[in-house]
């Protein structure tokens, strides 16, 4: 009786260790950051910036004028642009990586092909003077609902604060297509600071 | 014969599993910071922990050279659609004294903050429109890479972007990597 | 008699034993020694309009041609020209990339000559722009090299593709490593310009 006793709990022992050796969190996850998980339009709080997410729009192309030149940015799927209202808690931070995060998991991050425009990352963010940015991406129609907005202070590596906010709050036909407009100046002013 | 030799054995053991145990109390904290010290010491040296408060107008000798804060003042002219609603551009004023001119390295990671009573930091930030600072006034880390020699008395400016409502209980600190984890505070 | 058979069981298991290690050794060398003589796997040619899965990216090669012209931002000079090929790219991977820069080598002569090429998105002429997952583009790359140097008829690509590791020795993250050729393009090159 006692050596059978003896035997399971070698054998308990064997399968608690393996399994702690299969689980065991990857340096990845173990320096990740804790996000903070919120919705459009809330004051989402982490420990370096809180952010509110103003209005996500939909447009087929971007079309501004610059130096003089007129510039159209064609894509094969969507232009996002997500507007939003950053500011620092304690601290001078910033802003710099903001990713859109599909549904399938797929990461889109800002677009570099539009160049300088106001409102684009990275932002400098100083305690008690919000600022209104703008974030733009190119992703697939699919890619729309039931995506979620990344927001961190640097890309790599992404040790503090993470905000995730999930897209709700969407112009939509009937049929769960987002609604696009034509054309979207990237240069235009953002309203209010 | 044997049962008294075994039974002062079982009694000497019982003792030493007490004291091995009462041992752990003590080894296992030393265990943890003999392989953590050096992270902790880094931790340290990185940070601004510990205040040195600096009276109004007195000099205080912080990595090699002698600081006195001259004060506070706001930036007027400026364009007000060039500034962010609600801010107030203000500029911090220090009198060095190069003591140890191995500025480059004493002077490493210079930091001014100013801090409002609240414990908010606000860091340099470039201000738009703000006009060139006179010849020979540069930042703190300028300051480092221009060759100063011992015994020069050289003007600091910092440049900062704050709120209006906290403009005049700001505080300025001052910290460097080589004197790190204490920092000036000093009072206007 | 019996004890004589014993002693010839234990010494044959004895010499079995013995024997077990140094068989399973040469057995062990005797196939990788085989694996290695044996002829390698033939690298897939593709030519224009063949898809070929090239790791990270999904490439289609569309044209190749010279010019002295300028193309984009790039102007060659006197007694250069430039060696344009125009691809499409699909990013395979989960996350916006723009490491597509060292996909594409020239073979032959101009391996030793060409310097890294520059690549440009059809679209709007932006330089090394981030491919997003899942949407194909398509992208020009330019060598400047010397005219005389310029093959005539066809040319080759050489491909390079990185491997997919699920978790990397370092961090234990997804990532793409171990870089290998995975095949040539060879394309009919026409001039123009």
């Amino acid at each position: 009786m006692r050596r059978l006793a003896n035997i399971l709990a070698l054998i308990l022992a064997v399968a608690v260790l393996y399994g702690m050796q299969q689980t065991k969190p990857r340096f990845g996850e173990l320096t990740a950051p804790i996000p903070v998980y919120g919705k459009m339009h809330d004051r989402v709080h982490t420990r370096e910036f809180d952010v509110t997410l103003d209005q996500v729009v939909f447009a087929r192309q971007l079309d501004f004028t610059r130096y003089g030149e007129k510039k159209t940015l064609t894509t094969s799927g969507l232009w996002v642009i997500v507007t939003a209202q950053l500011a620092a808690t304690t601290s001078s931070t910033s802003v710099a990586a903001a990713t859109w995060l599909g549904p399938t998991g797929l990461k889109f991050t800002t677009s570099g092909r539009i160049g300088w425009a106001p409102g684009m990352p990275p932002h400098l963010l100083a305690p008690g003077l919000p600022k209104k940015v703008r974030f733009i991406f190119e992703t697939m129609p699919d890619q729309v609902n039931g995506a979620t907005l990344v927001l961190s202070g640097k890309v790599e590596p992404a040790l503090d604060s993470e905000a995730r906010i999930s897209i709700d709050d969407l112009k939509t036909f009937n049929d769960g297509q987002p609604l696009v407009i034509d054309s979207y100046d990237p240069l235009r002013p953002l309203t209010g600071t | 014969m044997s049962d008294v030799i075994e039974e002062k054995q079982t009694a000497l053991e019982r003792r030493w599993r007490k004291r091995s145990l009462w041992a752990l109390l003590f080894l296992v904290p030393i265990s943890l910071l003999s392989i953590s010290y050096r992270d902790i010491d880094e931790l340290i040296r990185y940070r601004d922990m510990l205040p040195v408060d600096v009276a109004a107008g007195e000099t205080k000798r912080y990595g090699g050279s002698d600081w006195q804060f001259q004060g506070l003042r706001r930036v007027e002219g400026i364009r007000p659609g060039r500034l962010p609603a609600g801010s107030v551009p203000i500029i911090a004023r220090f009198v060095v004294e190069i003591g140890d001119p191995d500025l480059q390295n004493l002077w490493l990671m210079c930091a001014i903050k100013l801090t409002d009573r609240a414990g908010r930091t606000w860091y340099p930030s470039s201000v738009p429109g703000i006009p060139s600072p006179q010849p020979g006034i540069e930042t703190c880390s300028s300051t480092a890479f221009s060759g100063a020699q011992k015994g020069e008395r050289r003007v600091i400016e910092e440049n900062y972007l704050v709120p209006a409502d906290v403009a005049d209980e700001l505080v300025p600190t001052l910290g460097m990597h080589s004197e790190r984890p204490f920092y000036l505070r000093f009072t206007t | 008699m019996r004890s004589r058979f014993l002693n010839l069981r234990t010494k044959a298991i004895a010499w079995l034993t013995a024997g077990i290690g140094s068989f399973a050794a040469l057995a062990t060398a005797f196939a990788l020694g085989a694996f290695e003589a044996a002829d390698k796997p033939e690298l897939p040619q593709i030519t224009a309009g063949e898809s070929l899965d090239a790791g990270k990216w999904l490439i289609r090669p569309l044209k190749a041609w010279v010019t002295d012209q300028k193309i984009f931002s790039v102007t060659p000079k006197e007694g250069q020209k430039a060696v344009v090929f125009a691809v499409e790219l699909m990013n395979r991977t989960i996350q916006s990339d723009s490491g597509y820069a060292n996909t594409f080598h020239l073979l032959g002569k101009l391996q030793a000559i060409a310097e890294q090429p520059l690549a440009y998105l059809d679209r709007d002429g932006s330089s090394l722009p981030d491919l997003q997952p899942g949407m194909p583009e398509k992208i020009t790359y330019v060598w400047v090299v010397p005219a005389d140097a310029v093959p005539t008829g066809t040319i080759e690509l050489g491909i390079e593709a990185w491997k997919f590791k699920l978790r990397n020795n370092l961090t234990g993250t997804p990532g793409w490593w171990s870089k290998a050729p995975a095949g040539t393009v060879s394309l009919p090159l026409s001039e123009e310009g």
